[in-house]
């Protein structure tokens, strides 16, 4: 698939004479957000995420590498199992032992 | 002893304070980008460096700077918790993403409030040891996210609902609910008998978790409602007649997996049309009453009508002071909204209703304007129970409370406590004899005629009879791509309106509601004297300034006779939404009023039952106290012009109102031999 059909497949089709300008990696560019655009939400392989609210901008972070789908994320999802399996695991041993004193 | 509780006590502040800022400093000193002034220039800066910046050194140099609007927005990456997630021009205002999650806010959100309620004085409880909602409550809710997959897909874009051991989503829901029902049993259940005085918070705390579909209220009811479920030998005969119902629900359920976008009524409302979530629904709406029944049960022993006033008038007033602060402070409008678990964020304008009402702390207007007035009412029956005289340093808070009242602009609810007040003044001053009651409602009768002249005499007959209709009809897809002298007013100004329906056969685009009325409008066999039912609804709904609204839900509540006799189940809004098409409208438009809420979800056969049951509660309860029905007449009539019973804490507030009424004569008595 070409990057132009990953753009439109991502972020839809550009506006009539709509081009994204050579922004490259300029920290002073803004996005003007598009009110007739709806946000689109995207992820990158680190698992970030970042919500854009025009074409121009969605059509960047597109060719810099983000994708609407997520994939191959740091999955944070099995730390979150095992902080709440912490804190169960050390309530019921509180329990135990407090059961085991009586 | 005192060392032992002053310990718990600096204990569960600390708890407090830790689980008050570990959703914002969990990853504090991780930054991997510099920190730079956040200004509309430096807006594509921060939109390149997401995940890179803590919110928390925003939180600290901007917390006055009211340029700034704060959403949150899901991360599956636990470093990005508390993080910048992005930054946007919107019009003059900079938006910033702020990264949560939302397991992490279940568990931050729940201990932070429960260890708020965890202040309340102990006492150990006969439930205590009971731990069958420790193993129900987690499923149940785990459930939810199943059903309501397309909600929770859009929030989580991982989100699977498979059951397996390998879907950490899942689970980890399943852990977080897990720990919440654990705080449950520790911290709330030796609690619970002291719970009826401070029921007024709920208007404050609102508890409804960041991002999700669902309210800790929900959880915590749900949980007293398998202990009652689980302590009753019996089933009451409500209980049965809900199981009965819910048996039709599920048997009529098409299992169309539609979404409704619950916007502000987000965790006490169906996204889906699911047949996992309707269980779900049914399930927690069952729990949920009966659990909060329970709770009423076990704690009206320790009633105290002091406390309870206080309680009302602390809790009015921390929503106007905190709603001011939102109002002026955009940081501060959105740790409202994270602190106190609103549905929505509030709005950030001084005007009354501009968006949700009440900054946020109330999605809506009538249902807060309700509270104010019943605070009042409460306040003023209390001095009738007690036998007091207003006290100097009360009247601040009453004060507060009267301007809430006024700010929520609920008409409704100031016309029904003015009257009401009234009659509680001519009931307690003067000595109502036989004759002097005759005499009073000759007058009213009187002055009522006279005013129903006047009206009649200003709108026209016509206008009042057919009004409700007329928006009906306007709501409807009829009169499309028509010529513009082909309209609804035209047909009603001429009287023919059995012409609309032959126009174009366009009478198969009417809702079933619309037609059963039109035909009883219509019928030639009116009883003379009497006003056609349909006249005389539409004239009320004109009186009280719903005839648009009614007309709305007329054009689209469409059931078929069995959807009309038992409704489509609890919470349940996917077929009344997206069952029949009319013209364009936009928002989430309910049909401002309980009783027709009722009726889409319980159908007649429920809404009749209701009634009866408020009916025969007001028969059995002739000997009780005779001012607490005041109570429940004031909600009844305001409930009829309001959406209130959609939102949790009005649902608290009823059945707090409805056990003192109907247990009136055993706690209002004690009251009294306490006082003497």
């Amino acid at each position: 698939m070409s990057e132009n059909s990953i753009v439109t497949n991502i972020c839809g089709p550009p506006a009539e004479g709509q081009v994204l300008p050579n922004i490259g990696s300029d920290p002073n560019y803004v996005f003007v957000s598009d009110p007739e655009f709806t946000t689109v939400r995207l992820f990158d392989l680190g698992g970030n995420i970042i919500n854009v609210n025009s074409w121009i901008e969605c059509a960047h972070y597109v060719q810099g590498g983000w994708s609407s789908n997520q994939q191959s994320l740091v999955n944070s999802e099995i730390t979150i199992f095992y902080i709440l399996s912490g804190i169960l695991t050390s309530y019921f041993l509180y329990k135990i032992i407090k059961n085991l004193q009586k | 002893m005192l060392e032992i509780i002053k310990s718990k006590k600096s204990f569960k502040i600390f708890g407090l304070v830790l689980f008050s800022l570990l959703p914002w400093v969990l990853n504090l000193g991780r930054d991997t980008g510099e920190f730079i002034k956040v200004n509309s220039g430096n807006v594509g800066y921060y939109q390149s460096n997401v995940c890179d910046i803590s919110f928390s050194k925003i939180l600290i140099t901007n917390f006055f700077n009211n340029n700034l609007v704060f959403r949150t927005t899901n991360v599956e990456n636990i470093a990005c918790v508390g993080k910048i997630m992005g930054m946007d021009n919107i019009g003059n205002k900079i938006a910033i993403y702020v990264g949560t999650n939302v397991i992490f806010d279940i568990v931050f959100q729940s201990i932070f409030w429960i260890l708020v309620m965890s202040f309340l004085q102990r006492k150990s409880s006969s439930g205590n040891n009971n731990l069958i909602p420790i193993f129900i409550i987690p499923f149940l809710f785990t459930f939810q996210i199943i059903g309501e997959n397309r909600f929770y897909s859009s929030i989580h874009k991982n989100y699977e609902n498979n059951i397996t051991y390998e879907n950490l989503y899942l689970l980890n829901y399943l852990l977080s609910i897990l720990i919440i029902s654990i705080f449950i049993k520790e911290f709330l259940v030796p609690r619970s008998f002291n719970f009826i005085n401070y029921l007024p918070y709920v208007f404050l705390l609102v508890g409804t978790f960041n991002l999700i579909n669902t309210n800790l209220y929900l959880i915590i009811a749900s949980y007293f409602g398998v202990l009652k479920i689980t302590n009753e030998k019996t089933v009451s005969k409500v209980n049965l007649f809900y199981i009965s119902l819910s048996l039709l629900w599920l048997i009529s359920s098409n299992n169309q997996n539609s979404f409704f976008d619950v916007d502000k009524l987000r965790g006490f409302a169906n996204s889906s049309g699911t047949f996992q979530s309707r269980v779900f629904w049914i399930l927690t709406i069952f729990l949920t009453i009966n659990g909060i029944w329970y709770l009423l049960e076990i704690s009206y022993k320790s009633i105290d009508l002091d406390k309870l006033k206080l309680n009302f008038l602390i809790s009015g007033c921390a929503i106007v002071i905190f709603g001011f602060f939102g109002a002026s402070n955009s940081m501060m409008n959105f740790l409202n909204l994270y602190y106190f678990g609103q549905n929505k964020i509030g709005i950030n304008k001084l005007s009354s209703v501009a968006g949700n009402t009440w900054r946020g702390f109330s999605s809506s207007a009538e249902s807060i304007g309700e509270f104010y007035a019943f605070v009042i009412l409460f306040y003023f029956l209390s001095l009738i129970w007690k036998s007091q005289k207003i006290k100097l340093q009360e009247i601040p808070f009453l004060i507060i409370c009267i301007y809430g009242l006024l700010k929520a602009n609920n008409f409704a609810a100031i016309i029904s406590l003015g009257a009401l007040l009234l009659i509680i003044i001519l009931k307690n001053n003067i000595l109502l004899n036989k004759k002097r009651v005759y005499l009073l409602l000759v007058l009213v009768l009187f002055l009522t005629s006279i005013l129903i002249y006047f009206i009649i005499d200003y709108f026209s007959y016509g206008s009042l009879s057919k009004g409700l209709l007329f928006n009906a009809f306007e709501y409807s897809n009829i009169f499309l791509n028509t010529e513009p002298y082909f309209n609804n007013l035209n047909y009603f100004e001429a009287n023919n309106l059995e012409s609309i329906l032959l126009f174009n056969d366009q009478g198969k685009n009417l809702s079933s509601s619309i037609i059963f009325l039109f035909n009883i409008f219509t019928q030639e066999s009116n009883i003379k004297f009497l006003p056609n039912p349909v006249a005389f609804l539409s004239f009320i709904s004109i009186i009280i300034n719903r005839s648009e609204k009614w007309g709305l839900f007329l054009a689209k509540y469409d059931p078929n006779l069995q959807e009309l006799l038992f409704g489509y189940g609890p919470l349940q809004f996917s077929e009344y939404y997206s069952g029949h098409p009319i013209k364009d409208v936009s928002g989430l438009i309910l049909p401002h009023s309980s009783f027709l809420m009722l009726l889409i979800f319980t159908g007649l056969i429920g809404t009749i039952a209701f009634i009866l049951y408020l009916a025969r509660a007001f028969v059995v309860s002739k000997n009780g106290d005779k001012y607490s029905g005041f109570l429940l007449i004031f909600l009844i009539i305001n409930f009829l012009k309001s959406d209130s019973i959609l939102y949790i804490s009005s649902l608290f507030l009823f059945l707090l109102t409805l056990f003192l009424f109907k247990n009136s004569s055993s706690i209002f008595n004690n009251e009294v031999k306490e006082r003497s």
